[in-house]
């Protein structure tokens, strides 16, 4: 359905944020990167709902896919600079800083 | 003289839906096909395929196991196609793929995909199309799939092996103390909740340095390897030659 959704919206975010986050579920990690590369490239600057989703969850699978923290610690920070109060970015950035082998469990 | 130590120990895990309850019954028969038993004896996929008798493989199993069970076991046991192994539909595909709802061939967007560029390409006549096509089902056979977790149909096939039956009581075990008795608002919050635990945890190194991912790739390569060897042996013999 999303696909279809893309195909109508082809300049919006939300069906590629969604494609990029069911990718993820599905453990489609190369998939849900490329989703979610898509979704950032679109996301306007001021977007700060929609647009911190997407830099949190690029940061997180860019870190598993990866093991690119710095890059995973720049998207959580820009999902933070969108969306200061974003408990779950706090969460992340601080597990990302704090331990060698931090996992999102 | 009464035993004193426990001699049935039973285990529950809490599972987000209750079709993946229903699916981790499938997973642990996958995993006992490929159990090789003390003394490292060929498992009973490994003697299905060395003797070619279903039969001979199931006789390890107890007389009380079920009907149902024995059937199941039959279906995990039944030789491959040559052809696509779209069996793998409904094989459980392990724990990374425990949770997922069930999808098949109207949902598989990466066939769909190779099948459209084949129609689209010219061929010289009907053998040379016919050719490519069972290029294309072997091609789908041993590639990643997204929908599959990213492992390959082969991969999905063979099942799991011990490493891997550790790793998932060890998941479920987990999974189980953090989400037991706690409120979810609903079974979809359930779900999500934990595929990405499941998603963190099969990336992060263990002890060893590897993933629980690579673990379960490389485990179900070397059962894959394992069968092609006893396949192979049964047929040096029936064709005279010595097994290498």
């Amino acid at each position: 359905m999303y696909q279809y959704a893309l195909a109508e919206l082809p300049g919006y975010v939300k069906p590629r944020y969604e494609l990029g986050f069911m990718s993820y579920l599905l453990g489609d990690f190369p998939g849900a990167l490329d989703w979610f590369n898509q979704a950032a490239a679109l996301v306007a600057d001021d977007d700060t709902g929609l647009g911190a989703q997407v830099f949190l969850n690029r940061g997180v699978v860019r870190y598993l896919l990866e093991g690119d923290k710095r890059a995973a610690i720049a998207d959580v920070a820009e999902a933070l600079r969108r969306r200061p109060d974003y408990p779950q970015a706090e969460e992340t950035l601080r597990g990302l800083k704090g331990s060698p082998r931090w996992m999102p469990w | 003289m009464v035993e004193d130590r426990p001699i049935l120990q039973l285990k529950h895990h809490w599972f987000p839906t209750r079709a993946s309850g229903e699916r981790s019954f499938l997973m642990r028969l996958e995993f006992s096909v490929n159990q090789r038993s003390e003394g490292n004896e060929p498992s009973m996929a490994e003697v299905a395929c060395s003797s070619g008798d279903i039969e001979r493989a199931l006789s390890i199993f107890p007389s009380f196991v079920p009907g149902k069970v024995r059937r199941e076991l039959r279906r995990l046991l039944r030789p491959w196609p040559t052809g696509r192994y779209t069996e793998a539909y409904r094989r459980s595909g392990g724990i990374l793929n425990l949770f997922t709802p069930p999808w098949g061939e109207e949902e598989d967007e990466v066939w769909a995909a190779m099948l459209s560029r084949w129609e689209a390409q010219p061929f010289a006549d009907a053998n040379e199309k016919k050719a490519a096509y069972l290029a294309l089902e072997q091609q789908w056979n041993t590639t990643p799939h997204p929908f599959f977790a990213g492992l390959t149909p082969v991969q999905v096939m063979v099942g799991g092996g011990p490493q891997e039956a550790e790793l998932a009581e060890e998941f479920l075990d987990r999974l189980t103390r953090e989400c037991e008795g706690k409120p979810f608002v609903s079974e979809g919050e359930a779900l999500v909740k934990t595929l990405m635990w499941l998603r963190g945890w099969q990336c992060q190194p263990l002890w060893s340095g590897q993933t629980p991912f690579e673990i379960i790739v490389a485990e179900r390569n070397e059962l894959v390897a394992r069968r092609t060897r006893a396949l192979a042996q049964r047929i040096s013999v029936r064709e005279g030659h010595d097994s290498p």
